[in-house]
């Protein structure tokens, strides 16, 4: 069976391995982890694994930060169903509000717990797991 | 007791510094596994001996927006490499790149920064975060320091700091120091008229104070200090007694300290009284005034024997006035011993606000 594409996105490697190391804990070693370390190689990792099922996006990125990588992703013909979570060092209601409005499916604060994280994600990872 | 004015104005110092704390114990307890005890809690920049083998690398956050600042994490070789392995989950025997644990540091950096932000910062205007950055030692001279944590880890120390840009729009800090020169002026003219003397350079002063004031009010957009200025008017032209401006000042600085809104119930009155009269005894027993780093274990210890044993002398209440840095010192220190008592959770603020309640307000919970 195909492993579940996941793809990380984090100018942090550090966040990406810690959040790498959460859904392992969730899912074994059904999925597989894709990294991009800023919005324009998120998109084009998008375009070369159409397969992607979940994404999960630092707000704060340099070059094309979350937001407008968002944005694009919704924008897209090919990526724009793809569940989008945020994942942020700032939860002010208006950042919150912000990534919601331009399309995120949820949202994450740092610093996070392993259960915060798949309380957050268990919507679509249900939905992966039935796949 | 409403608290409007602290509403409007950046935290002082003291409070901003036991925000930074609870944020950091945060993204410890989540994020980084690792034993982080609290060794130094420092207002004014003295030196920080756990650091003295010198900074390896030293991580920066900046924030922007109504008012801006950063957050320094300052650690020695051991400490970043201990605080990268606790984040990344690392052995031992795993070698982490110096990118790893630079990487790892900023991180750190960023969610106490963000865990800041969101508990002391967001109610007060609108803030955004910078990327990490990294400096070199000394290199963030053009902030203000507004105090210092220093951590011991299992290997190394990290110390965590906050800056706050210098800007001409008053501060908490500020607006505290500046009335309470207004209350000791009053006070020294009141004497000076009973004593039949005229006020003489006084007059000068208080004129300084009224267009201080004023200032304040125009930027705050504070109708209190509006009121103080017009009252000091009123008061030098002889139109109102000087008790009547002591009142006043009395007054405002009340509202300017945070009410003790711990105290919610009668319920719970009982255990907000007993951490006040726990913190005055400190204060008076340790000289806290003017020092500007606590004997952390030593304070810590005495308090916790002083919740356990319940047996607190009678020691009257600590003056708003005149000691408001040592209860707020102190409070910022009990806080971790406060949670451990089980008494913390029913407070619902801060600790470093439960210095600053009236004398009234004191014996009102009698």
């Amino acid at each position: 069976m195909d492993k579940h594409k996941i793809l990380l996105v984090d100018d942090s490697s550090t966040m990406r391995k810690i959040l790498r190391t959460c859904l392992q804990q969730a899912l074994g070693d059904g999925f597989c982890a894709l990294e991009a370390a800023d919005g324009a190689s998120a998109l084009q990792q998008l375009r070369e694994h159409p397969e992607v099922c979940l994404v999960l996006s630092d707000l704060n990125m340099p070059d094309m930060d979350g937001i407008a990588m968002l944005e694009a992703i919704r924008a897209s013909a090919t990526a724009a169903r793809i569940p989008v979570v945020m994942v942020s060092a700032e939860s002010s209601q208006s950042r919150r509000a912000s990534a919601l409005d331009a399309g995120a499916d949820g949202y994450i604060a740092k610093p996070f717990t392993v259960d915060s994280v798949l309380l957050a994600l268990s919507p679509f990872l249900a939905k992966i797991d039935a796949q | 007791m409403p608290n409007r004015l602290i509403g409007t104005l950046l935290p002082s110092r003291a409070v901003l510094l036991g925000f930074l704390k609870d944020s950091v114990d945060e993204v410890f307890s989540t994020m980084v596994a690792t034993v982080a005890q609290l060794v130094d809690c420092d207002l004014d920049g003295a030196g920080h001996r756990e650091l003295s083998a010198g900074v390896a690398l030293e991580a920066v956050v900046e924030f922007e927006g109504d008012h801006a600042g950063a957050v320094v994490l300052a650690c020695n070789r051991d400490g970043a490499e201990e605080i990268a392995r606790g984040m990344l989950l690392s052995g031992v025997d795993e070698e982490l790149s110096p990118e790893e644990v630079r990487d790892a540091l900023g991180e750190c950096a960023n969610m106490v920064c963000g865990t800041l932000k969101n508990r002391a910062l967001d109610g007060l205007g609108d803030f955004r975060l910078c990327p990490p950055r990294f400096v070199q030692e000394g290199e963030v001279q053009r902030l203000q320091r507004c105090g210092s944590l220093v951590y011991r880890l299992c290997n190394g120390a990290v110390s965590i700091e906050v800056w706050l840009f210098e800007t001409a729009a008053p501060k908490a800090q500020d607006l505290e120091d500046l009335l309470c020169r207004s209350l000791g002026l009053v006070g020294e003219f009141d004497r000076l008229r009973r004593g039949g003397q005229q006020g003489g350079d006084l007059d000068g002063v208080l004129g300084e104070l009224r267009g201080e004031l004023r200032e304040a009010a125009r930027q705050l957009h504070l109708a209190e200090l509006e009121e103080l200025a017009a009252a000091l008017e009123q008061t030098a032209a002889g139109q109102q007694g000087w008790d009547q401006l002591q009142e006043t000042l009395q007054r405002s600085m009340d509202l300017l300290h945070a009410p003790l809104e711990a105290i919610p119930s009668p319920g719970t009155a009982g255990d907000g009284k007993r951490i006040f009269r726990v913190l005055i005894d400190l204060e008076e027993d340790y000289e806290l005034q003017g020092r500007s780093t606590l004997d952390l274990p030593g304070d810590v210890a005495c308090a916790g024997e002083m919740l356990d044993g319940l047996v607190l002398p009678e020691t009257g209440s600590l003056d708003p006035v005149g000691q408001p840095e040592a209860g707020k010192m102190v409070a910022i220190v009990l806080s971790s011993d406060l949670d451990a008592a089980g008494i913390a959770a029913t407070l619902g603020v801060p600790m470093g606000r439960v210095h600053a309640l009236a004398r009234d307000e004191i014996e009102a919970l009698s």
